[in-house]
């Protein structure tokens, strides 16, 4: 008798351990990269100390407008939503969906991304994309930056950003 | 028995109507492309601050986007596929008949300095490529003339706010631009005879209109 009561104590204790948890989201970033502004784009690949901090005629550096972009992936079973970015380096800093209505192509705010449960959501040139304006100073090719994605249910996510021309393969 | 030789050349003449016929029901066609205006005869400024006619492009093929260099998601995709274009143009052995031409919808910043630095970012080859600016005078006369729409958006307290909706003076600080999103393909005499997508060009279908334009001699008239 208390054989058959230990096995099915054992038994219902592995039944729990086997139950699912709760789901959650379990979200990473990745192919991180943002494009240099225009005084940042030419020569070398690498930023040197002459260009850095140089604007072109007619542009001011708090002029300057830059866009980031990277990959969300979601590995939880649970869905949640990138609702906002900071980053030091800009003044403005928001999440842009670029529309093409009637002909017209415009950058338009958005308040939240959903990142579905077992899912991706690209941010990539002519779709999402996070828009830094007022930069306090240009971005070069091969400076690094911190951008904050801030996420309804996994919290902040801090990346280092490297400016280049293109995203990275 | 012969038949008789009036016989045998209505039936050759019959059997001949037949294959052409045939020939017009299935060969591909190609529509003739419509004129939907034309290009607006103004001096702009080049990249290199020289003056630059658009009427000097008649007797070329013109493909025309338009961009500003501060726009740092739409414009670039935009100038890529005119790079991809060039690159096409040049293996195609054309480049003596097309040119390019990307002008500024916000010449107040770009002036032809920034232009040049725009057009090396894409290795801009400038022997049939060229990039122009000009007074808003005369960037407004091209977007009249072009049918563009083009409005300034500002941001007041990290809210975009078009132009047309501003109850006071533009305020400093940066602007965006919403424009039209479409490339020109403009025939030799200088109208305007397709205009495709621009950021989301295929650039395949693009090629194909511009080698119709390319042989199509009589210019559109």
């Amino acid at each position: 008798m208390h054989r058959w009561l230990s096995v099915t104590v054992v038994l219902l204790l592995l039944t729990a351990c086997a139950a699912p948890s709760p789901a959650t989201a379990r979200i990473q970033v990745q192919k991180a990269w943002a494009r240099p502004t225009l005084a940042g784009s030419t020569g070398d690949m690498t930023a040197t100390p002459a260009m850095s901090g140089t604007t072109m005629p007619g542009m001011t550096a708090s002029e300057a407008t830059s866009a980031a972009y990277f990959v969300i992936v979601n590995d939880g079973g649970a869905a949640d939503a990138l609702v906002g970015a900071a980053a030091d380096v800009a003044s403005t800093v928001e999440l842009h969906e670029t529309r093409v209505v009637n002909d017209v192509a415009q950058m338009a705010p958005v308040a939240r991304v959903e990142i579905p449960a077992h899912g991706r959501v690209e941010f990539k040139p002519g779709g999402y994309h996070v828009m830094l304006m007022g930069l306090q100073h240009d971005l070069m090719q091969g400076e690094t930056l911190k951008l904050t994605l801030q996420f309804e249910k996994s919290g902040a996510v801090t990346l280092d950003v490297p400016v280049q021309p293109a995203a990275p393969q | 028995m012969a038949r008789p030789l009036w016989l045998r050349i209505g039936v050759g003449l019959l059997a001949l109507a037949v294959i052409i016929a045939a020939y017009e029901l299935i060969a591909p066609r190609v529509q003739p492309l419509p004129v939907y205006m034309a290009l607006p005869e103004v001096t702009l400024t080049n990249q290199d601050g020289q003056p630059y006619d658009l009427g000097q492009t008649r007797g070329k093929v013109v493909v025309l986007s338009l961009v500003y260099t501060h726009c740092p998601d739409i414009c670039p995709l935009t100038t890529a596929n005119m790079k991809q274009i060039q690159d096409r143009v040049r293996s195609a052995g054309q480049d003596q008949q097309v040119q390019l031409v990307t002008f500024t919808v916000d010449p107040a910043r770009d002036r032809p300095e920034v232009l040049k630095q725009f057009a090396a970012l894409f290795h801009a080859d400038p022997s049939n490529w060229v990039f122009l600016t000009g007074t808003p005078e005369q960037i407004d006369t091209l977007i009249k003339g072009l049918s563009l729409y083009v409005e300034r958006v500002y941001y007041i307290d990290n809210t975009p706010v078009p132009e047309t909706a501003l109850t006071g003076p533009p305020p400093a600080g940066p602007y965006l631009v919403n424009h039209t999103d479409r490339m020109f393909l403009i025939d030799r005499r200088g109208n305007v005879r397709a205009m495709p997508p621009g950021s989301r060009a295929d650039v395949d279908a693009t090629m194909r209109l511009i080698e119709q334009i390319v042989q199509d001699r009589t210019g559109g008239s």
